[in-house]
């Protein structure tokens, strides 16, 4: 009987169908690509018959209909009109919002305002898994630098920990900004033979990743950096996860949503890629395994811990 | 003549060419200093550009030797350029090399020109963006983070003498050119006026040289060029000339002789007689008078010899007149081989004849007239088959100087005559060497 019942209430829910808002910062790119995932993820979903309807915040909010179960917004932007206007609309008002593609750092200064239940995958990976990749991907680059700026220097405690826990020396630079960024740097190459960069727009930007880019190769360091985007632009390595694995991460909270009808706690993400600029690698005298090797090494490591 | 025909037509070869060279010259010349300038402003930009890019990463680590070495391999890569500085955005010198005619520079516009000698190029350094595809941006607002900062600016300036010498020098190319090839078109003309004075000079040569009458003069066809059509006419008309020339002279010529001719016969006629052809009666005289004054003037014997032929009358009634006349002729040839050259033989009148003998005194005379008369006595002339015989009496007197006059002479051989005839004819007989009185 219970299973009878466990087994209806779904039937029972598909039988109301279940609507799902996407709302993507830009329509392209990789929100789309995370949105087409999540959708073909939903859509293999038994449980529900899900009416997904993609579009920009603006596009879907000028809908009219029934407000739907759930937002999903992709990307920074899409989040935050979801939490700020989602609120003026009435229909809206207790609908909750899954955030995908967004930095932790964002979501967690934006969630306060919130009046609806959010939840998160975060775009930022666990500081531990940055090292494990570093003493897997450079064996003999012992020592990683950070440079910190105003942005992620609260990154500071949780990364001295995963570096202690780990035996990593690490040299953690902090620096305000433009100004002394490059007496940072230098602070930092002068202790440091590897570079990790953090998420942290006052530190890297299209602006400054030129010269920190220069720098570091003329230092010969190489830099381990948070977005595949850096490694295309000079960066010896990237971890990441790419908008389909966030997605697939999402996919599995909204099926959970769906069951419970409550959101689980915000996420980082779980499934990652790694990318290596071969270039610049041997350009530094380096030899750097098979990315895809290394993501199934760190998952293996992260499996045991 | 020919120094102006020759000088106006190397005005006329030389002159349009040194217009268009000199037109030429001066549009090339602007437009190669307009190019010039703009050149000297893009080296300067690019310059000033290439330095920008190079300090944006000295700039941005503060590295000021590096500038310094960035700065002095900027001055050092074209020597026009004569100062070098990178500012930062404060407008604070961080490096420079050379000396800057106006410091602090102008930042707000791209390049000025500080005086006619120099140019000052400011180009700012920005930072160089380099976008990557970071999911983080899509929280921060584009405005946050400047992509293009500016940096600060790299500042060139560029002498603008090397422009200028380029200019002089260019100039002096164009000048030398000019000259070469006005050169070139003085000679080409001269060569092309030569190919026409040349042939003309010789014309002209020949046209006076007909002109003062030497009418076989030529143009010859090798000389005369491209004016040989020219030159064949001048030969055409020469040769019509000439020819008429010689047709007149020769008309003038044949008139003159005929004249001449007619005039001898009238003067001939005048002193010959026409049916003996001696001596008529007054030449005869003329040259008697002369004699007589040579014989007064040197003292030279002189003998004259008066004949008449016997019976005359009776020759003329017996025979006709035209038998008489042939007898006269005749008798005329037989006197006249019977004397020396310079002796005078003529007809006094009728049959009567006189014979002048210069030089020669009585006897010989005497001996003379003798022959004359066997002679007369012993030719056998025949007319109309009939022979005819016939004698004559002879007169002889020598020239006494006391009678001075020719008459006195003829009258004394004239007694002689009349003696001769009294003694029987057909006889020489001697005048008396006295006065006429003894005739």
């Amino acid at each position: 009987m219970i299973l009878a019942i466990a087994w209806l209430l779904p039937t029972c829910a598909s039988a109301d169908d279940v609507s799902i808002w996407l709302a993507l910062s830009e329509l392209g790119g990789p929100y789309v690509e995370a949105a087409n995932a999540l959708r073909g993820q939903l859509a293999q979903t038994a449980s529900h018959r899900i009416d997904v309807r993609v579009g920009s915040w603006q596009d879907l909010a000028q809908t009219p209909g029934k407000p739907p179960q759930l937002i999903v917004a992709v990307g920074a932007s899409a989040y935050r009109s979801a939490i700020d206007e989602g609120q003026r609309v009435s229909a809206l008002a207790d609908v909750p919002v899954l955030a995908l593609l967004v930095p932790r750092a964002y979501y967690e200064a934006q969630a306060p305002k919130a009046r609806v239940p959010t939840s998160a995958v975060f775009l930022d990976q666990p500081l531990g898994r940055y090292l494990d990749l570093v003493r897997l991907a450079l064996p003999e680059r012992r020592r990683i630098g950070v440079l910190l700026g105003p942005e992620s220097s609260a990154q500071s405690a949780p990364l001295a920990k995963a570096a202690a826990a780990r035996g990593v020396p690490l040299v953690s630079v902090k620096v305000d900004g433009e100004d002394d960024l490059y007496a940072g740097l230098r602070s930092v190459l002068a202790d440091a033979d590897v570079l990790l960069a953090l998420p942290d727009a006052r530190v890297f930007n299209a602006g400054s990743l030129q010269n920190i880019l220069i720098t570091t190769y003329r230092q010969r360091v190489p830099l381990v950096a948070f977005a595949p985007g850096y490694v295309k632009a000079g960066a010896a390595l990237a971890l990441y996860s790419s908008p389909t694995q966030a997605a697939d991460q999402a996919a599995a909270m909204v099926r959970a949503f769906l069951g419970s009808h409550a959101l689980a706690a915000p996420q980082l993400p779980s499934d990652f890629s790694v990318a290596v600029n071969e270039r610049v690698a041997r350009s530094l005298g380096l030899i750097i395994a098979d990315p895809d090797d290394l993501a199934e090494q760190l998952r293996r490591i992260e499996a045991q811990r | 003549m020919k120094l102006g025909f020759r000088s106006r037509l190397l005005v006329a070869a030389a002159l349009p060419a040194a217009m268009v060279v000199v037109l030429l010259a001066i549009g090339f010349l602007d437009r190669y200093a307009a190019d010039l300038d703009h050149a000297l402003r893009d080296r300067g930009s690019a310059a000033a550009r290439q330095l920008s890019l190079a300090a944006e990463f000295s700039l941005f680590t503060g590295n000021v030797d590096a500038l310094q070495r960035l700065v002095a391999a900027t001055r050092q890569g074209d020597p026009q350029i004569l100062a070098v500085a990178v500012f930062d955005r404060g407008h604070e010198s961080r490096a420079a090399t050379g000396g800057f005619s106006s410091i602090p520079p102008d930042f707000s516009g791209r390049e000025q020109l500080i005086d006619a000698a120099s140019l000052i190029v400011v180009t700012p350094i920005r930072r160089s963006a380099l976008p990557v595809d970071d999911l983080y941006s899509d929280v921060v607002p584009a405005a946050a983070v400047p992509a293009q900062e500016l940096l600060g600016y790299a500042v060139v300036e560029l002498s603008k003498t090397g422009v200028a010498k380029q200019r002089a020098e260019m100039l002096g190319r164009i000048l030398a050119i000019t000259v070469a090839s006005l050169l070139l078109a003085i000679l080409l003309s001269t060569l092309l006026a030569a190919s026409v004075t040349r042939p003309i000079g010789h014309i002209s040569q020949i046209v006076g040289r007909i002109k003062s009458g030497e009418l076989e003069a030529r143009a010859q066809p090798a000389q005369a060029g491209v004016m040989a059509s020219l030159a064949a006419g001048i030969n055409d008309m020469a040769a019509r000339i000439a020819f008429t020339q010689e047709d007149l002279r020769q008309q003038v010529a044949s008139a003159t002789a005929e004249l001449r001719q007619q005039k001898e016969t009238a003067e001939q006629a005048a002193r010959v007689d026409s049916l003996t052809g001696v001596a008529n009666r007054r030449a005869f005289t003329e040259v008697a008078e002369v004699e007589v004054q040579r014989a007064l003037r040197y003292g030279t014997p002189l003998s004259l010899i008066l004949i008449d032929l016997d019976h005359f009358k009776s020759v003329n009634d017996r025979y006709g007149h035209h038998t008489g006349d042939a007898v006269l002729a005749s008798f005329a040839r037989t006197l006249t081989e019977a004397v020396r050259e310079m002796d005078i033989v003529g007809r006094w009148g009728g049959e009567e004849f006189v014979v002048l003998l210069p030089g020669i005194g009585c006897a010989e005379a005497l001996q003379v007239a003798e022959r004359m008369r066997v002679t007369a006595c012993d030719s056998r002339l025949y007319v109309q088959g009939r022979q005819i015989l016939y004698t004559a009496s002879f007169g002889v007197a020598e020239f006494n100087p006391s009678e001075v006059s020719f008459y006195g002479f003829l009258a004394r051989a004239d007694a002689a005559l009349y003696l001769a005839k009294g003694n029987g004819r057909n006889r020489v007989e001697a005048a008396t060497n006295g006065g006429p009185a003894a005739g």
